[in-house]
């Protein structure tokens, strides 16, 4: 291998050698020893952002000129794992379809008009609509989503739905991940509200009036927030909100419910499904209970080390880099704040490998919870989320609306984000232990495969890693017995 | 609260810096157009190093990007791929990121040079044999003899040796440890970039790196990160689509290595370490080397913490490039693919021009104004289907590289393809009349909207900065962005006229090949 290529820095000329020191040769200084300067970022006063409106709806307003644009999105304490089956899923449907005021083709073309991007989403526990337009169809933008959030065009005649897409077509085992992930929250998820699925009465029921009545009670102002950001006036943005949402009749906020933690058991269950593709998919995990405040920290600087969504992480270094056998190796860390989340690792390969990559993580699982992570694992973690993760959240008007509607909505204060910097810097080696024995309990997860399910048996053996049915029972939820 | 748009900065750099500012060439070359406000500043060292910078005063972070002016089509047949590889390989860190000791480490990498030599000659030796069983291997049979084995396994031993001594991912590590974020590369046909988002404190870091990376790389792991190229192919090969679309790029062009795919199997297995040191050596060079910044920094800051990382290296030879120049196309082509897991497709696609050719910005609008169009007449003719047009290659005329543009109908029933076919035959057609002022306003509003939203985000700014200025000029930007909105209703008559005519035209349809209630009537090969 040639030595590093050197030059001479003869070819920096006079003039630009005098305004500044050019290096004689390559600077070498390790980024340990560069003496990087502390950002300077603080997160902005959420005070100055929020605006609160007579019938309790809490606003965030901040300009941000990056781009003639304006943003605004709306949080709503309220999901599937809400009311009864498919009233969730169908108020969706109903804000998706536009204001009851206007029929879906109009609100179309008004969207198109404006170049707007509209997208609904509802999860577990929340339901979140955001409009992106120009600023220059900002207010009229601003009346449209007013009135879809207020009143959205629930018709029964052509709206289907009330499930989750995935399920009411068929898991789609062909899609990579998707079918391990949906088989893994599925079996996750079976007997309690985030994984029901709506019987036809129940989606007659919900088609009858009961999203309706979901709608009602939920959407009111004391359940919701707004972000509001973009290329604006910040004290006429501030004047148009209130103006646009100050008729919306106070209610008190609705009794959410606290939704029951499921937890898996040991022995682990292996499921599996048979599909003709060129690679496996592997979907682990488990349940993730509510997670207190004061652990909130802790915890994400553990799974940063383990396997978060980044090139440096535990999982990834052990079977891309030092091994070959995927394109990723991740953990998702998905809490929710009433009822269980999920954590999971997720990764794929060609079917050689997928044993081994399901052994590969459950050794990284194991280590996490016996040994100390080293003092430069727990540096880069720290840096990452606080100099990183966390202040990209809060580095433009558009992520701080986002963030602090998120936070208020869910915890009312923003002492979370006040205090998560300090919090991630004070976690020691030992906490990290702590969180990954509390949270990580290999014994008892789900092992989601998807794949050639032969090819991945019949694999000759690299690591001396097992056969999946060594991982625990085997459940076939394709509908093939497996015939082995 | 007020994101600031005109603060500015406090820039305590002195007498030096507004000496530099005056001595810079050619400087300030900004503000090509307010309506996009694109105030981009432009330094050139003297050695070649282009540096952009778009000032965001204010911004508390950077999205910073280096550019070299090497992509896929440097690559040659039986090793495509290898240009990505390259990147991959990049990550591997340098003699002083990613080892404990050198020294020691360098010995090992001396040796296995030589094992790859005797490795390649043996290879080379045993050729044609290779070929003769290759024909149809994939990369779980790879031709190979004893020698060759033996060697590989030679070299996989002298590589765990040599890990004895690695530091894992430092590339990344000090990246993430000091707040990065947004840490990817990307290989695209024409160039290779790396990326970061930083603190803007901490911009020396990303100069740090990238002066180190783009002159000290060592191939650690190479045969891991072979494997993963092989994931991700593979990856791309499990969407039935994939292949259809790489049959149709097959079918469009005929000799520009634009049209070719990302690596075969087969191609896989021949990257070597000298073959990508080749590259390496020869593009990523300083003279073929832009960096952008868009954020909370200053040129005037750049200037000299780039000097210091960058200054001392000089230029090299220029690059070699493709001289491969995509002939007119002659005859009208057609293509049939068929899969029992694709959705059922009829696609026209026409070669038009690239990047820095006058009517290229106005084929923006009319795609716009196709997708409205070709969308109704479906929904008119009861056909259920969606509609996607796109430039699928967008390239520089500036070297001769083609580009084209597809029409795409993608099906619910196959039943309905020869419908779809003579409805999309009719709206290409249509193109060749002044489609309607207000349908072409409504376009324009869309295509700004979206480079709006492509602003906001100090990432994708800097790429497409970089992406321009590796393609043709940072200049073209904002004149592409411009023309787009000053294209007429009979301009895009005029191109339709010129361009989507028979001889230019590929017709690709994807359909099962085993149609339900029909019995199949051919067999696979």
């Amino acid at each position: 291998m040639s030595a590093p290529r050197c030059g001479s820095g003869l070819a920096v000329l006079a003039v630009t050698a005098a305004l500044a020191v050019p290096a004689a040769a390559q600077d070498y200084t390790h980024p340990r020893q560069m003496d990087l300067p502390q950002p300077r970022f603080e997160r902005p006063d959420p005070s100055a952002l929020q605006l609160t409106l007579d019938n309790g709806l809490t606003a965030y307003v901040a300009e941000d000129h990056r781009a003639p644009l304006v943003t605004f999105t709306a949080f709503v304490a309220g999901g599937t794992g809400d009311g009864a089956p498919g009233e969730a899923a169908l108020v969706g449907a109903a804000l998706r379809r536009g204001p009851a005021s206007m029929a879906p083709a109009d609100f179309r073309d008004a969207l198109d008009e404006m170049a707007a991007s509209y997208a609904v989403t509802v999860t577990h526990e929340e339901t979140e609509v955001t409009l992106d337009v120009p600023g220059e169809d900002a207010w009229d933008a601003l009346d449209l989503f007013t009135a879809v959030l207020r009143a959205p065009a629930f018709e029964v005649a052509d709206m289907g739905g009330g499930g989750r897409t995935i399920q009411a077509e068929g898991i789609d085992w062909a899609s990579s991940i998707a079918g391990a992930i949906d088989a893994f929250e599925s079996r996750l998820f079976r007997d309690h509200p985030y994984g029901r699925l709506p019987t036809s009465e129940e989606r007659a029921a919900a088609r009858g009036g009961g999203a309706q009545s979901f709608h009602s009670r939920l959407f009111v102002p004391a359940n919701m927030t707004l972000a509001v950001s973009g290329d604006f006036d910040l004290v006429e943005a501030r004047q148009r909100t209130d103006g646009a949402f100050a008729s919306w009749s106070a209610a008190s906020r609705p009794d959410l419910a606290e939704h029951p933690i499921v937890e898996t058991s040991a022995p682990r269950q292996v499921l599996q499904a048979n599909a003709d593709k060129l690679q496996g998919w592997v979907v682990i995990g488990h349940e993730l209970p509510i997670v207190p405040a004061d652990e909130r920290a802790a915890l994400d600087v553990m799974n940063y080390i383990l396997g978060a969504y980044h090139l440096d992480a535990r999982l990834f270094r052990e079977a891309r880099e030092l091994r070959g056998l995927t394109n990723d190796n991740s953990a998702f860390l998905e809490p929710s704040v009433r009822g269980p989340g999920t954590y999971s690792f997720h990764t794929y390969g060609r079917p050689e490998v997928v044993r081994l990559l399901v052994d590969v993580t459950f050794r990284e699982l194991e280590r996490m919870r016996d040994e100390p992570v080293s003092a430069e694992e727990l540096f880069v973690a720290q840096g990452a989320l606080a100099d990183g993760t966390w202040a990209t959240a809060y580095a433009t008007g558009h992520d701080a609306t986002r963030s602090y509607a998120r936070e208020w909505l869910h915890f009312g204060s923003h002492d979370q984000s006040e205090r998560y910097v300090d919090e991630v810097r004070d976690v020691t080696i030992g906490r990290v232990q702590e969180m990954a024995r509390k949270y990580l309990h290999p014994e008892r997860m789900i092992v989601a495969v998807v794949g050639p399910l032969e090819e991945i048996a019949d694999a000759p053996s690299i690591e001396d890693e097992p056969q999946l049915e060594s991982w625990g029972e085997v459940v076939r939820i394709d509908g093939d017995s497996g015939g082995r | 609260m007020r994101y600031p748009r005109g603060l500015g900065q406090a820039l305590a750099l002195g007498m030096l810096l507004q000496a530099a500012l005056t001595l810079s060439r050619p400087t300030d070359a900004q503000a090509q157009s307010a309506a996009y406000d694109l105030p981009i500043r432009e330094h050139v060292f003297d050695n070649g190093l282009r540096l952009l910078v778009l000032e965001r005063p204010g911004d508390p972070r950077v999205a910073a990007k280096i550019f070299t002016d090497m992509g896929a089509i440097h690559e040659i047949p039986g090793q495509l791929g290898a240009a990505h590889f390259v990147e991959h390989l990049m990550f591997k860190g340098t003699p002083t990121l990613g080892t404990t000791n050198w020294e020691a480490e360098s010995a090992i990498r001396e040796r296995m040079k030589e094992v790859e030599a005797a490795l390649l000659a043996e290879k080379n030796r045993a050729r044609n044999d290779i070929r003769q069983r290759g024909i149809m291997d994939d990369y779980r049979h790879a031709a190979s003899t004893p020698e060759i084995d033996r060697l590989r396994a030679e070299l996989d031993s002298l590589e765990r040796e040599a890990a004895e001594y690695r530091e894992s991912a430092a590339m990344k590590r000090w990246y993430q440890a000091y707040g990065g974020t947004n840490l990817t590369a990307t290989t695209e046909q024409e160039y290779m970039k790396f990326d970061i988002e930083l603190p803007v404190e901490r911009v020396d870091l990303f100069l740090r790196v990238e002066a180190d990376r783009m002159t000290n790389t060592i191939f650690r792991e190479f045969e891991q990160e072979r494997m993963v190229l092989v994931e991700q192919r593979i990856g791309d090969l499990n969407r039935p689509s994939t292949p259809y679309y790489e049959q149709m790029n097959a079918m469009a062009g005929v000799v520009h290595p634009v049209f070719w795919p990302e690596g075969y199997m087969t191609d896989f297995d021949e990257y070597s370490r000298e073959d990508q040191r080749y590259l390496y050596e020869t593009y990523f060079v300083i003279n073929n080397t832009t960096l952008v910044f868009v954020g909370g920094v200053s040129l005037e800051e750049m200037i000299p913490k780039v000097e210091h990382y960058f200054g001392w290296m000089e230029p090299a030879p220029e690059p070699l490039r493709t001289a491969a120049v995509e002939p007119p196309p002659a005859a009208e082509r057609r293509l049939v693919y068929r899969n029992d897991q694709i959705e059922p497709r009829v696609e026209f696609r026409y070669q038009i021009p690239g990047v820095g050719h006058p009517d290229r910005p106005v084929f923006d609008v009319l795609g716009e104004v196709a997708a409205r169009t070709l969308g109704d007449a479906l929904s008119d003719s009861g056909i259920d289907g969606s509609v996607n047009v796109n430039t699928r290659v967008v390239h520089t005329t500036r070297f001769g590289v083609p580009g084209t543009i597809n029409f795409e109908v993608i099906l619910s029933d196959e039943e309905q393809l020869e419908a779809a076919e003579s409805v999309l035959a009719a709206a290409v057609e249509s193109l060749k009349r002044p489609p309607a002022a207000e349908l072409v306003t409504r376009a324009q509003k869309t295509l700004r909207t979206d480079w709006h939203r492509t602003a906001r985000d100090a990432n994708a700014l800097a790429f497409e900065i970089g992406h321009f200025q590796t393609m043709d000029r940072w200049q073209t930007l904002p004149e592409y962005l411009q023309a787009r909105d000053d294209a007429t209703p009979d301009d895009i008559a005029r191109i339709a006229v010129l361009y989507f005519v028979p001889d230019n035209r590929s017709v690709g349809v994807a359909r099962s090949r085993t149609p339900r209630g029909r019995p199949a009537t051919e067999d696979r090969p």
